[in-house]
């Protein structure tokens, strides 16, 4: 398979596919799943297809299929592909023009990540941010006002972090840039390219466009959370280690083991995972929730990076691939639990796990790999960074991960206990459970989790060839199980055990009788009523808010909020120049007249 | 539903166990609730006994109605005494759930607390004192070990006449 | 095979005999508490009969089946961490599983049974595991500097090491009798013991999560936190006292065994009745003085402990 092939399999298709979808009203959405299948089963099977080459397109393109390219291929193609599944029944209006947008987002995405020249990653990136900004307008203008500045910002960084590659070293390949740029000028343009790239992933303080933009539909959130932030860890790992390489990164300094220009961005990434976690406990909105909840995560995943070993890279790239997939099954679900109660605040929901089991089910799984509870894969991820952060002595940024880490598990209660356990409220006692083509795409995102508890070896593999592919080094696992410099664990034994024990507990307790009981039937000190209002779900944290009431009271938001402000005043006075009467216009043209010769004179 | 044994047919072992350690619910009905902190504290001490107070009714064995009950207090009585788990007891304060007591002509308080509730053992006085409370603790015990503490199975069996008559007294369950 | 078999069989053992460890413990506590409140007090073993009337109730209540799960993950759960758990200097799985596993393991049945106390559609139930976890929080901080400035100095995360490396240099609450401090004042929140048994509070919000539980459920609950004494216990003697170890396995088989228990059970009992001491004689906190109160000066005391481990490691 050639490289046109590449280019015209995973970008073509999907675009021409999503063309094709805009015309077809009705059956857009599952023409677009269709076609999303077909570039993702591509993509599965094409491990090891191509190698690099160049395509003529009017311009140099290179584009490669290895290690690197692959598994981020077919994560993102995976969660398109299962929101575009979830969205056949969830979007009811517009079908043509998101199923566009969703396929063309997907195409740049594809681009992205099989691009090897500077060029055609900032022409892919492009066009997936657009299309993100289109989607996100379908719900409301204010938002994707301030997601396209952000993107605009990231954007304007991308491009002078390639200028001055392409200054130093006159080409704008990724191996070919390594040769003539001195340290200094690699530092100026890593910290533009991270910065740009920073800003998709929503690192504190650039994530303020994050609880905005994925307030909007939230299959559409699902492919964007799940699967296009990933691109700008992808952007992170691809400048760092493949454009630069460890050589470039170790030249800089090394502290503790770890090069010196890596380790403020891990503190950057640690510090995002410990205020995105605090801000998310607050929260009765539960997309902002999940929102500052992905901000979290992904800060963990940029400690990863920053910390360039390989049991700290292989821990941040496993925990973008569990990130990818919980959160989109966490998404799938607020959008199953919209489509039938039509709220998004948890403090009117409650008690819909007894209605929706296999949703609750679905999102219980999702929830353990959110807290890196052992059972699924979401433990394997924070495992690997705990270690590395700690076995290289990190006494800063290794307890806010922690207690970061514990502060997950506030607000996973308060998605299961707000939304799903509790009190049934009257009005929403004939709440059914959804279709099926909305409860299979989210367990096909749990298999991923449950399976690679089982047999961790599998994804570690694919994660080493990445390493290796980058020179950065190797990962010491088998298939059950996988070690560091200071710890192991098992995952075979362990599960095995937790089977066996939970067998015991089970025959423990079954053989006794239980009556069920009515929810009325409660203590309430011995009072009956008809209806009361149980669910505790209204400031859910409050005590706990009150102790951070005066940090809370300050925001990131409403600080840049000022700033535009205080720009915006300035450029008002700079209007007052345009007065619209020409004697002013024909007094100016005088003026710079004059300046020119003047300066022309004096240059001479 | 497994089996439907008969009371005669638990093994010493289920009696000893029931019997060592009962859980009262610190749910204080009336005025006798004076004496219920004399018996948990150090000079009267129960808890030597195992008898511990619990918050809620679903873990506990005991209702202590300590006292007058009067009719909006019989309905919330009757309500924690269906949320607690068999097996379950009822001990009786004073002489107003006998015959009365000092309310016997009033028109809010009930005359005879076995007929709303099974109720297994009596303890005389106005108020008793904590060495009666701890006597009669004490001969409860006895009698669930020799099988005669059946309240619970009274309830169950005889359920409409209980109902019947609580629902004379009550005008609505709210 | 046969020598899987025996493991496994000896594992059983010492799991079963944590448990009833721990109920003892439950009992000592009463009864020392009653002591210190000049009464008599229940024997030792109440825990026990405790424990069997709940188990052969006649009747149990449940909610629905999410109800269910709050008993078979609560213990299933506290199994796995014994196994996983050094008592004596036993352990099942010697080397397959470090610190972090061990924390993370300890999870899983605080989340089983906050499910099952969801389920209950008590709101007390829901506002005691609030007060749970926000106390989870706050203790958190200062604990898991204690962990890291332990895993600094003897620069290992399992757990087999560092009772091996403590075996041969000596107890860690010699090294870093700061840390110890604010470990054990993590410890007095991490075993919900006055002042901080804030969650289970009977008298502020009805026993919080455990008001709808009753019968087999509460029996099962009552094993579980039972398991979890022990647990919280041996964690802390793993980590500074030496896990109990002082003869080695190697050289005296059996024999060491046996003193190695005796030694850890005596050594948990001690720390059991510090914790008890403070709950008898303190009142309860509210829930902010808590997180306020862990994170100033324990979190204070923890990064010294922290310093001086990394210092101290050169």
């Amino acid at each position: 398979m050639g490289h046109q092939d590449l280019f015209w399999l995973f970008v073509i298709l999907p675009a021409f596919g999503g063309i094709l979808s805009f015309f077809l009203e009705r059956y857009a959405v599952a023409v677009a799943t269709l076609f999303s299948g077909v570039v993702l089963a591509f993509a599965m099977f094409g491990y090891g297809m191509a190698g690099m080459g160049v395509l003529h397109v009017g311009f140099e393109m290179h584009l490669s299929l290895d290690a690197v390219s692959w598994f981020f291929m077919v994560m993102i193609d995976l969660v398109g592909f299962v929101a575009l599944m979830f969205s056949m029944e969830f979007i009811t209006d517009g079908k043509g023009s998101f199923s566009f947008f969703m396929l063309l987002a997907l195409a740049g995405a594809n681009g992205v990540v099989m691009s090897r020249d500077f060029l055609s990653l900032y022409i892919f990136w492009e066009i997936m941010s657009w299309s993100v900004f289109l989607l996100v307008l379908r719900s409301s203008g204010e938002w994707a006002k301030k997601y396209i500045v952000f993107a605009v910002i990231s954007a304007v960084l991308l491009l002078m972090g390639i200028g001055v590659v392409y200054h130093y070293s006159g080409s704008l390949v990724y191996s070919g840039a390594v040769k003539g740029l001195s340290l200094s000028a690699w530092g100026v343009a890593l910290s533009l390219l991270i910065v740009g790239f920073m800003v998709k992933m929503a690192v504190v303080p650039l994530h303020v466009w994050a609880p905005y933009a994925y307030s909007s539909e939230q299959t559409f959130v699902a492919f964007l959370s799940g699967g296009l932030s990933k691109l700008g860890t992808f952007g992170v790992l691809v400048v760092m280690y493949m454009a630069a390489g460890v050589s470039v990164m170790h030249g800089f300094g090394v502290f503790k083991n770890v090069s010196l220009f890596g380790y403020p961005f891990a503190l950057l990434g640690a510090i995002t995972a410990f205020v995105g976690t605090i801000v998310a406990v607050f929260q009765d909105d539960i997309r902002k929730l999940l929102a500052y909840s992905s901000i979290g995560q992904l800060g963990y995943v940029m400690v990863g990076l920053g910390l360039g070993m390989p049991l700290a890279v292989g821990g941040a790239i496993f925990h973008a691939f569990n990130h990818a997939m919980f959160k989109s099954v966490l998404f799938m679900g607020v959008a199953a639990v919209f489509y039938r109660v039509k709220t998004y605040r948890i403090s009117e929901m409650g008690g819909l796990g007894y209605k929706m089991p296999f949703t609750f089910l679905a999102v219980l799984t999702a929830i353990f790999g959110l807290a890196g509870i052992p059972v699924t894969s979401g433990f394997i991820s924070k495992w690997m960074l705990y270690e590395a952060a700690i076995q290289n002595r990190f006494v800063i940024i290794a307890p806010l991960m922690l207690v970061a880490s514990v502060g997950a598990f506030l607000y996973c209660f308060r998605i299961l206990y707000g939304v799903f356990l509790g009190q049934i409220d009257r009005g929403k006692e004939e709440v059914k459970e959804v279709g099926v083509w909305m409860l299979l795409p989210m367990y096909i995102l749990v298999v991923p989790l449950l399976l690679f508890a089982l047999f961790p070896g599998w994804i570690l593999a694919w994660i080493n060839d990445m390493l290796v592919y980058m020179n950065v080094g190797r990962l010491s696992y088998t298939t059950y199980s996988f070690s560091s410099l200071i710890g192991n664990a098992d995952m075979l034994l362990f599960l095995g055990s937790f089977f066996v024990a939970f067998a015991i507990a089970v025959a423990l307790f079954v053989k006794r009788p239980a009556t069920n009981v009515d929810q009325y039937d409660n203590y309430l000190s011995g009072e009956v009523r008809e209806y009361v209002r149980l669910h505790a779900a209204y400031n859910f944290y409050k005590p706990l808010k009150d102790v951070w009431a005066p940090l809370l009271n300050r925001s990131i938001d409403r600080g840049y909020d000022a700033f535009g402000k205080m720009l915006g005043v300035v450029f008002d006075r700079v209007k007052l120049f345009y007065t619209g009467n020409p004697q002013d216009y024909a007094a100016y043209v005088g003026l710079a007249f004059l300046i020119f010769v003047v300066v022309g004179w004096w240059l001479r | 539903m497994s089996k439907e044994m008969s009371y005669r047919d638990w093994t010493e072992v289920e009696r000893l166990l029931s019997r060592r350690s009962l859980w009262i619910i610190h749910f204080c009905t009336g005025c006798g609730a004076m004496e219920m902190p004399a018996i948990m504290t150090s000079r009267y001490d129960m808890e030597r006994f195992g008898i511990m107070p619990m918050a809620t009714p679903r873990q506990a064995d005991i209702m202590l109605v300590t006292g007058y009950v009067a009719v909006k207090t019989l309905k919330r009585i009757v309500r924690v005494y269906e949320q607690m788990q068999d097996p379950k007891y009822v001990v009786a304060f004073g002489s107003c759930p006998i015959n009365g007591g000092l309310y016997w002509d009033s028109y809010n308080t009930i005359k005879q607390l076995d007929k709303y509730i099974p109720v297994d053992i009596y303890i005389a006085g106005c108020m008793p004192r904590p060495e009666a409370i701890m006597d009669a603790l004490l001969k409860l015990m006895d009698m669930i070990d020799r099988g005669e503490a059946d309240g619970w199975r009274r309830y169950k069996e005889q359920f409409e006449v209980y109902k019947a008559n609580q629902n004379r007294v009550f005008k609505r369950w709210d | 095979m046969t020598v899987m078999l025996e493991n496994w069989l000896v594992s059983a053992l010492y799991v079963f005999l944590a448990i009833c460890v721990g109920l003892l413990f439950g009992g000592i506590a009463r009864k020392v508490t009653a002591r210190i409140q000049n009464r008599v007090g229940p024997p030792v073993y109440q825990n026990f009969i405790d424990v069997g009337k709940l188990l052969t109730k006649k009747s149990n209540i449940r909610h629905n089946w999410i109800f269910d799960f709050a008993p078979v993950f609560a213990l299933s759960g506290v199994i796995m961490i014994l196994l996983y758990l050094p008592m004596g200097g036993y352990r099942m799985f010697a080397s397959k599983g470090d610190l972090i596993l061990l924390m993370y393991i300890m999870v899983i049945p605080a989340l089983g049974f906050a499910l099952g106390a969801g389920a209950s559609m008590n709101p007390n139930a829901g506002v005691g595991v609030m007060r749970a976890l926000t106390l989870m929080l706050s203790y958190e901080m200062p604990f898991v500097i204690v962990l890291l400035s332990v895993m600094i100095y003897y620069d290992t995360a399992s757990l087999t090491t560092l009772l091996g490396k403590q075996f041969s240099v000596g107890w860690a609450i010699v090294a870093l009798p700061i840390s110890a401090v604010a470990a054990d004042m993590a410890l007095q929140g991490m075993m919900m013991e006055k002042p901080f048994d804030i969650p289970i509070a009977p008298h502020e919000i009805a026993s919080g999560p455990l008001v709808e539980f009753g019968g087999k459920y509460l029996g099962m609950l009552m094993l579980y936190s039972a398991g979890g004494i022990v647990v919280e216990t041996s964690l802390f003697v793993d980590l500074f006292l030496g896990g109990g170890v002082v003869l080695d396995p190697a050289v005296y088989g059996f024999w060491a065994y046996l003193v190695n228990y005796v030694v850890w059970f005596a050594l948990i009992l001690a720390v059991w009745l510090i914790a008890v001491f403070v709950n008898a004689v303190f009142p309860r906190f509210r829930i902010e003085q808590a997180f306020k109160f862990y994170w100033k000066w324990p979190t204070v005391i923890a990064i010294l402990g922290l310093v001086q481990a990394y210092f101290l490691k050169g």
